[in-house]
């Protein structure tokens, strides 16, 4: 991959570190093995549900429904396996990821086929679905106690000292993350969100790859929806209320330009780290939740701007080589004539 | 024309867009080992061409034939799988991917179902050399200059073995050497064989690289012939047409004192050395082609874009627009080239659009809008450009173009300018409202109004305008008085890049 992206990875990790040192100044127990276990568990989540969202920005598209389709997955899958306490696991995830399929099916339906703005597509269907899945919950709520052990040891089983559903994240980031660089598909996706216009002309099928990212978001996010349940044990219809804010913000704040074209899914997941020991900063520290928002909002507009004074620059040496170009131009009579 | 069969041809292709025709039965063979020419002015229909072998877009009517057999371009990649490749005047590439990617775009090497990104820059750095250009392949192609880009376009080209390649203007955004270095790789390409369109402003590339001429004007195929057997002034003639003498209303009006003095205006990257003086009551044409500098000159003296030296005076006084509020203080209105873009609100009345510019004049003291003054001035002017409209609240967008761009003309004269320029003001309405704005235009200058009209339409600037400046590549080329004007010397200034007014009324064809 270029420099350029490296150079910007490096940077995200550095400032993940100096958030991590500084939060252990000021409290010690932050590198306590329990505590930061907890980070991993909660960074997880938002983790796979950002990956999706990464590659839906990259294309120029957004996807606000995340949220929505990881409640749904949540609760429909709880829901089957509250009935069918003997049931598989294996089933269980194939539900849920049912469920997140033909959301984002239905997310790619209106993006491709109705040609309706991404942004507006699913700001609708974030409530058609949050609206779906509450009135199948009837307010209904399914708890860790009549939901069988075995699904909520999926978020306890370790590998290595290290908890499985860590594992999963880290083996989705990097799957996800060499098919964006290593695949022809991959690389449409960001020639797409880079310039439409010329990705038509050179014969990529807008439609496709649009349809793919908006049913691989889904995916993921309904596979997160069990993981959801297995983690929290108890599941309603109103859980991961703000989870389509938490997966952009990680997203723009690992890099991923919100005009699509540029960035990286492994920045999207160092960006999900980053929110998780925010939190738990603010947390440990006993600080006001309302620290957590506007230390959020102050990330996102930092790196904004820091990555945009970046392009500015670019841009610049980008015209005074133009003008130098254009100056040989001017008698070009004398070679042409 | 020529004995060998044609690797393309088209025959008898129409093209309408809603009711305009831009293509009326238009033949052209492409022979291969030949370079064809196609050359026409400004809206010929050459772009129409270009896009339908290249498969972006589809013909009404005719057919394109491939060695011979009828074929349908189902989009440009299935152009490009028969072997036409297109170097576009504009690049179409992706500014956040690498120089390699974007030559190897949707067919990367892969090995082992991945993709190769070291055999890519590999690739790719052997091919730019061949074009002996040394760009870093793995930079992103946004820290390029526009002549990287285009050569990065040709190399897209070259790898893809094209048996048919079209080069639309390919030369109007790149350097002398570059041109050099394109007009031997077009000989190599004719030497394998290659069938080559080659579209062209400029005459003696027209002449000096074409083995064949097709000339279009107004979607019509005008003549199609060897280069070797037409003279500079036959080209141009035949891309003008014959009667340049159309009838504009221009009335004698005496020029007074120069209001505006422009001296070595440069900027916008290109423009150098700008100068010239405009009385009161005066019509200066400026015209040029497409890229020759004419809206950067417009936006320099309207303080859209800050020039990088030279001076300019108004009445006398030194002045610096540094914003189009500090230009229109200074006197100063611009007719902008894009009525839609830059110049009208589409879902706003008449009257707001009109207003638009006079809006703080027009309100008191709590800033808000007097709406009885602002009425009346609205129906005043839109009397006097006699728009046709059901009334001042009339919403923009239904208007006809020609209507619009009454409006538009009456958003800036209502904050009553000392002078006026006129981007394009007659670009794709029709000849009523266009001989109306004529009219107007006129009435203004009699009345005392110094005014720029910027304008590509050779008749119109030659019946407007009192002097006429042409522009080239930035610069100002000759210079024409009202009763000295000659259209053939006017487009040879603008076009020719070897022209000299002072030493060359007859051109030769130059090799």
């Amino acid at each position: 991959m270029s420099g350029l992206l490296r150079v910007r990875e490096a940077g995200l990790v550095l400032a993940l570190l100096v958030i991590c040192a500084g939060v252990t100044l000021r409290e010690p127990r932050f590198l306590n093995g329990a505590n930061l276990e907890q980070v991993a568990l909660s960074a997880t989540l938002v983790c796979i549900v950002a990956l999706g969202e990464a590659l839906v920005i990259i294309a120029r598209q957004v996807d606000l429904s995340v949220g929505a389709i990881v409640a749904s997955s949540a609760f429909v899958s709880a829901d089957w396996l509250s009935k069918h306490p003997g049931g598989s696991m294996v089933f269980v995830f194939a539900i849920g990821c049912t469920v997140g399929l033909a959301m984002g099916a239905g997310n790619a339906l209106l993006v491709v086929a109705a040609r309706i703005p991404a942004i507006v597509a699913t700001l609708g269907t974030l409530a058609i679905y949050r609206g779906a899945v509450i009135v199948f919950a009837g307010g209904r709520q399914i708890s860790a106690t009549i939901l069988p052990d075995s699904y909520q040891a999926i978020a306890q089983v370790r590998v290595l000292h290290v908890p499985l559903l860590v594992w999963i994240a880290v083996a989705l980031t990097l799957v996800l993350g060499w098919a964006a660089s290593y695949t022809r598909t991959g690389r449409n996706l960001y020639a797409l969100g880079s310039d439409p216009e010329s990705a038509r002309f050179v014969g990529i099928n807008e439609g496709w790859h649009l349809a793919l990212v908006f049913v691989l978001s889904g995916l993921l996010c309904g596979f997160v929806g069990v993981l959801w349940g297995a983690r929290f044990g108890t599941v309603d219809a109103v859980l991961a209320p703000d989870l389509h804010f938490q997966a952009i913000s990680a997203v723009v704040v690992g890099g991923v330009s919100i005009f699509g074209g540029s960035g990286s899914v492994y920045g999207a997941a160092i960006g999900a780290v980053i929110f998780a020991v925010l939190q738990n900063g603010v947390q440990l520290l006993g600080l006001n939740q309302f620290w957590l928002q506007a230390v959020t909002g102050a990330a996102i507009l930092g790196t904004v701007i820091l990555y945009s004074l970046l392009a500015r620059r670019a841009e610049r040496a980008e015209r005074e080589g133009r003008r130098r170009s254009v100056g040989l131009g001017l008698n070009r009579g004398v070679g042409a004539g | 024309m020529n004995a060998v069969a044609p690797v393309l041809a088209l025959q008898g292709v129409s093209k309408r867009f809603g009711p305009i025709e831009v293509l009326t039965g238009v033949d052209l063979d492409l022979a291969g080992g030949r370079v064809h020419a196609l050359a026409g002015e400004n809206g010929a229909g050459k772009s129409t061409v270009v896009k339908i072998i290249a498969g972006i877009i589809r013909a009404d009517g005719g057919t394109l034939r491939l060695d011979g057999a009828p074929v349908v371009f189902q989009g440009a990649a299935d152009a490009r799988r028969h072997g036409v490749a297109v170097v576009h005047q504009h690049p179409a590439v992706f500014p956040d991917l690498t120089v390699a990617e974007n030559i190897f775009i949707g067919r990367q090497p892969r090995r082992g179902g991945r993709i190769d990104w070291t055999a890519m820059y590999a690739t790719a750095h052997e091919l730019l050399l061949r074009l002996r250009m040394e760009i870093d392949v793995r930079l992103p192609v946004k820290a390029l200059g526009i002549a990287e880009r285009q050569a990065i376009e040709i190399v897209k080209a070259l790898s893809l073995d094209a048996r048919v390649l079209i080069m639309d203007e390919p030369t109007s955004t790149i350097s002398s050497r570059e041109v050099d270095r394109l007009f031997e790789i077009v000989a190599t390409l004719k030497r394998q064989g290659v069938a080559i369109l080659f579209i062209s402003h400029f005459i003696d590339e027209i002449l000096g690289l074409g083995d064949d001429v097709t000339i279009l004007r107004s979607g019509r195929r005008v003549i199609s012939c060897p280069a070797a057997s037409l003279t500079p002034e036959q080209t141009v003639r035949h891309m003008i047409g014959a009667d340049p003498g159309a009838l504009f209303p221009k009335a004698a009006a005496a020029i007074g004192a120069p209001v505006l003095r422009v001296r070595n205006l440069s900027g916008a990257g290109f423009v150098e050395d700008v100068s010239f003086d405009l009385g009161a009551g005066e019509i200066l044409g400026l015209f040029g082609l497409v890229g020759a500098g004419r809206s950067e000159i417009a936006q320099m003296l309207f303080g859209i874009v800050t020039p990088d030296r030279g001076e300019m005076h108004i009445a006398g006084t030194r002045a610096e627009p540094r914003s189009p509020q500090e230009a229109m203080r200074l006197g100063l209105s611009l007719l902008p080239e894009d009525r839609h873009l830059q110049g009208l609100v589409l879902p706003f009345p008449i009257r707001a659009n009109a207003t638009l510019t006079v809006l703080r004049r027009l309100s008191g003291a709590l800033g808000l809008v007097n709406r009885g003054e602002e009425n009346a001035l609205a129906r005043e002017y839109v009397a006097r450009m006699r728009v046709v409209a059901s009334g001042i609240e009339q919403v923009t967008a239904t208007l006809s173009g020609g209507n619009q761009q009454k409006v538009l003309l009456a958003k800036w004269l209502i904050p009553a300018p000392r002078v006026l320029i006129l981007d394009q003001p007659t670009r794709g309405i029709d000849v009523g409202a266009k001989a109306e704005i004529h009219r107007i235009v006129s009435q203004l200058a009699a009345q005392g109004m110094a005014i720029i009209l910027i304008s590509d339409d050779a008749p119109e600037v030659i019946g407007m305008a009192d002097r006429i400046l042409v522009l080239r590549a930035g610069r100002l080329v000759a210079t024409f008085e009202r009763d000295a004007v000659d259209q053939q010397a006017m487009m040879l200034a603008a076009a020719h890049t070897t022209w000299d007014q002072a030493t060359t009324p007859a051109l030769q064809a130059t090799p």
